[in-house]
């Protein structure tokens, strides 16, 4: 797989989807950029572009536009995430990648406790 | 009223003074109460509809009796019966009128979002889907609903917190139909009875219970949760935890009441 860089991560549907949700919810961020930049470093650690990671994550349901939550692919990604984290060592950027899964209808509940 | 002595005086209270009606303004607030309860998905489970004796004819109160609440309708000037609304969840899902999980307004204000793994997506494409259109298709079903009761619950320390006195007893479904013309798909709860005491707000002391030790576990089942006495201590202090029953002169006072009612009497 080609190594991917920040133009594709931000023309993703599923990136431009992030963004206005999260801009609907919380108004509008200063700087996208580094939303942009981080989350193009977690694909980068998990080797999938973002569209296929909520793909792995939601699957199409048979009526519709509704979605199934893959359960298993979900805990894997909060794994993954937790295991970014710590490779970069910043729950900030942990959480701009799980914020990009939320905002694309995957549920993350990261632990909290030590 | 403090809350904690709003709870201490709850009585399921058997003697209401007939002739003294309920303020209206005071219904409002035992409504209002309840229609802030906590409620899965905030979804309007609980619904609630007041009747009053006086308004009713003899053969309608009959229609809404049972053994146990007979005395009580014939009393009481005030009947809340509550109900849990089977359809709610369809309503919810299929109308998104009002702001529940399934209108996605709860994300909106903030109530439900991100930092808990929850947004407009994820509402409308997973929770709803998965967990809150399964089943529908099966109808309206019966099994009662904690969050009708919980309703109910509320209103009820609301009615003691205005100085009411209240009673939960079961009515006739069948009858409550016809007398109150009650949805298919509303099942009943139970009845509130409302009014002013006819005896003391003591009446016969603090209704019985198992032990403490008994009813609440510490970490498993078989572990009691053990009372630390100096909270007891406190509870009392406040109120919470009051004279049990009976208390003395509760004997001579159901005696008087009765004859003050024309209650059935047993002995002279």
């Amino acid at each position: 797989m080609a190594e991917i860089d920040s133009a594709d991560v931000r023309n993703a549907e599923s990136t431009r989807r992030w963004l206005s949700s999260r801009q609907d919810l919380w108004g509008a961020s200063a700087n996208n950029d580094t939303l942009i930049e981080t989350l193009t470093r977690f694909c980068q650690f998990a080797g999938k572009s973002p569209d296929e990671m909520v793909d792995d994550c939601l699957r199409p349901g048979k009526a519709g536009e509704t979605l199934t939550l893959r359960t298993r692919a979900r805990r894997q990604y909060m794994d993954l995430i937790e295991l970014f984290e710590g490779a970069v060592r910043s729950r900030p950027q942990g959480n701009i990648a799980r914020s990009f899964l939320i905002h694309n209808g995957i549920a993350m509940n990261p632990g909290i406790l030590p | 009223m403090e809350f904690k002595q709003t709870v201490g005086r709850h009585r399921s209270s058997q003697y209401f003074l007939p002739w003294r009606p309920v303020e209206r303004k005071k219904v409002q607030v035992i409504l209002e109460a309840g229609r802030l309860a906590s409620r899965a998905v905030n979804t309007a489970f609980s619904k609630a509809i007041v009747a009053y004796r006086d308004s009713l004819t003899a053969a309608e109160r009959e229609k809404l009796k049972t053994p146990f609440s007979a005395t009580l309708i014939d009393t009481a000037p005030v009947y809340i019966f509550w109900f849990y609304d089977m359809d709610a969840r369809r309503v919810a899902v299929e109308e998104r009128k009002w702001p529940t999980v399934a209108s996605g307004a709860l994300v909106d204000i903030g109530a439900l979002g991100p930092p808990h793994g929850w947004s407009h997506r994820y509402v409308q494409h997973v929770v709803l889907p998965e967990v809150l259109m399964p089943g529908l298709d099966a109808g309206p079903q019966r099994g009662g609903n904690a969050d009708a009761a919980l309703a109910m619950a509320q209103g009820l320390l609301a009615a003691i917190d205005e100085g009411l006195a209240v009673n939960l007893a079961p009515f006739d479904e069948a009858g409550a139909k016809e007398v109150l013309r009650t949805p298919d798909t509303w099942e009943p709860v139970t009845a509130m009875f409302v009014g002013y005491p006819a005896d003391s707000w003591e009446a016969a002391g603090q209704e019985p219970r198992p032990p403490f030790e008994s009813m609440f576990f510490d970490q498993r089942a078989s572990q009691p949760f053990e009372r630390d006495q100096r909270v007891t201590q406190r509870l009392k202090d406040s109120g919470l935890i009051q004279r049990p029953a009976p208390v003395p002169w509760r004997a001579k006072e159901v005696r008087a009441v009765s004859r003050m009612l024309n209650l059935a009497e047993d002995e002279e």
